[in-house]
């Protein structure tokens, strides 16, 4: 209900004191942040994997359907199904399968160094002919469809599309986690040979993970351009990739409410340290260590972030029940 | 026929021979133990049995299949369940999830029926649920179905390891060391299972045990390892009466429990 009637909220009297416009696009922002967080936490937070390239994903799957809608015709709806589909391809065959061999640090240089190399690339030469090299791509203005056009603007109209395939992708998620799948992705990351002598083929999941995550990023990657109307190699860089991991741990890693705090988190944390900075005078150019200083307390406080701090389950009382008794007083 | 033969398996690590020409078989529904010192390479053949190791030489055969054929996680669904010594259990999952993971092999269909939920999904799901539940209920560990591995005493984390092995339904489970690091009345305990495994499930069992009084009050045979060869194999009595083990564990501290 909420969701269904944000867009309108700011026209009400009583929302208009705190709500504008501007909330309509920060809510379809938070909807693609929300993808691409969910991928990173499956790969990261629930196979144990550590990707600091997956804003090179998002931006990958920004340009195909930049590309796919804008120079070949494709509508844009279609071209970023294509491209999440073609980016899950990607990150499943030509990442996620070589990866299986890189561990920890190791994966993590191997994904860094491609997110150095991607935005280089999108300025290429031989590619500018599609991507317009260091310019970028412009999108058309998206309406609603004919018989909305009265009652939505392009901006709520883009709003309920992103919001729409966050929430669908988000059951879709859970029910993938709540699966054998998704099972064997936590069951591999705590421990290893543990998972592969229970019958998982570790490196088959291993990519799978690194194919649905990237699925993820590359639905979420389309949105964005669809929503910003607008990519550039610069559109998102290697701090965006340190980004979305620090939002899943900030979040909660292997959690959908991890997902859902950190997409948030990414979607309003510029302007909530602008505004803590902003109550101190004479601070602005102390950003940085507002930000940092803030990034600390929340990882102290809330150790499994935030979405584990209120998912607290009711363990820590049964373990006072003291269960170790129930092995030796039975016989 | 035997369930399991293993010949002249041998193995080596940095040019430590950790296992040398060894060799024994399991019948159906039988107790075998394999005992030694530390370091005579028990853990090492039920790594080389479940694939974790390569030997360098040897044969396992299994049923009548190759098991040096098999990769690691094929193994378990061609009825071989194994435990860890120091326990490698999912420790942030519920221990009911740990016995689902234990069923990967056994539960039947794709990542795609998991995305849509599909009937095919439902159904394989309430198919293992209710095999962990009977194996919980088995266990004695229906009251902690719900909790984290992690949260666990160690006793317990224990049982969930066999727990998790015995609710793929094996006909061999390899348990490496049960009664590690327990208690004398939870030992009594293990003994109990272990031969429930045997004479309720019909499961057989290839033990690694130190506690000597266990693993000559449950086992149908025993085999001694020493520097990765074997040097003795028969019943309980007939390896307490043998010169050779006799001069192994002169002295060992592990002879007594
Ligand atoms: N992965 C490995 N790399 C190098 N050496 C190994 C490896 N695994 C086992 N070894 C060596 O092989 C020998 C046998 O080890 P193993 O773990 O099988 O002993 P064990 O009989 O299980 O001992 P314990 O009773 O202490 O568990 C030891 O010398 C050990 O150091
Ligand atoms: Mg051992």
């Amino acid at each position: 209900m909420f969701l269904v009637a944000f867009p309108f909220l700011h026209e009400w009297p009583f929302f208009r004191m705190f709500l504008s416009e501007f909330r309509t696009f920060n809510a379809t922002m938070f909807a693609v942040w929300l993808l691409v967080l969910l991928g990173m936490n499956l790969l990261t937070g629930y196979s144990g994997q550590v990707s600091f390239g997956h804003a090179a994903l998002v931006l990958a799957s920004a340009y195909l359907t930049a590309v796919l809608s804008q120079q070949y015709g494709f509508p844009l709806w279609g071209a970023i199904g294509l491209s999440g589909a073609a980016t899950a391809l990607v990150g499943w065959v030509t990442i996620g399968i070589p990866a299986v061999r890189l561990r920890g640090p190791y994966l993590a240089i191997a994904t860094f160094g491609l997110m150095l190399a991607f935005p280089q690339i999108l300025k290429l030469n031989v590619l500018t002919q599609w991507t317009q090299g260091a310019l970028g791509i412009r999108g058309g203005v998206v309406g609603p469809p004919g018989f909305l056009g009265g009652v939505l603007d392009g901006r709520a109209w883009m709003y309920y599309v992103a919001m729409s395939v966050a929430v669908a992708m988000t059951v879709l998620f859970v029910n993938l986690t709540r699966s054998r799948t998704g099972r064997a992705f936590v069951a591999l990351r705590d421990s290893e040979v543990g998972a592969e002598q229970m019958g998982v083929d570790v490196p088959r999941y291993k990519a799978l993970a690194f194919g649905v995550s990237s699925l993820y990023a590359g639905i979420g990657g389309g949105l964005f351009f669809a929503v910003q109307g607008f990519v550039s190699p610069d559109s998102l860089g290697l701090i965006d990739s340190i980004f979305f991991l620090v939002a899943i741990v900030i979040g909660g890693l292997g959690s959908v409410l991890g997902s859902i705090v950190a997409a948030l988190f990414l979607t309003f944390q510029s302007e909530a340290i602008s505004a803590l900075a902003g109550f101190v005078p004479g601070t602005n150019n102390l950003r940085n260590v507002f930000y940092g200083a803030s990034l600390i307390a929340v990882i102290v406080l809330f150790p499994k972030g935030i979405a584990g701090f209120f998912q607290r389950p009711l363990w820590p009382k049964l373990r006072e029940w003291n269960l170790g008794s129930l092995w030796s007083s039975r016989s | 026929m035997p369930l399991l033969t293993v010949e002249e398996l041998s193995i080596q690590f940095g040019g430590i021979l950790a296992l040398d020409g060894v060799g024994f078989s399991v019948d159906e529904a039988e107790i075998v133990s394999i005992i030694g010192p530390n370091g005579a390479g028990k853990t090492t053949v039920f790594n080389c049995l479940t694939r974790v190791y390569d030997p360098m030489k040897g044969s396992i055969r299994f049923m009548g299949r190759d098991l040096l054929k098999m990769r690691p996680h094929q193994v378990v669904a061609n009825g071989v369940a194994r435990t860890f010594q120091n326990l490698e259990l999912f420790s942030s999952m519920s221990v009911l999830d740990n016995l689902l993971v234990g069923q990967h092999s056994k539960i039947r269909y794709s990542a795609l029926d998991a995305f849509f939920r599909l009937p095919r999904q439902m159904r394989e799901e309430r198919k293992a649920r209710s095999r962990a539940e009977d194996t919980l209920e088995l266990m004695e560990l229906t009251q902690v179905r719900d909790i984290p591995v992690h949260a666990l005493s160690y006793d317990l984390k224990k049982r969930v390891e066999i727990a998790r092995a015995l609710v793929s339904r094996p006909k061999l489970a390899l348990l490496d060391e049960p009664a590690g690091g327990l208690t004398h009345e939870q030992v009594d305990s293990i003994a109990r299972i272990v031969r429930g495994i045997r004479d309720e499930l019909g499961v057989a069992v290839l033990l690694v045990e130190h506690r000597m009084g266990l693993v000559m009050d449950i086992s149908d045979r025993v085999c001694v390892l020493d520097f990765g060869r074997k040097i003795a194999d028969g019943t309980p009595t007939e390896v307490r009466r043998d010169p050779a083990v006799i001069q192994t564990y002169l002295g060992a501290p592990h002879v007594d429990a």
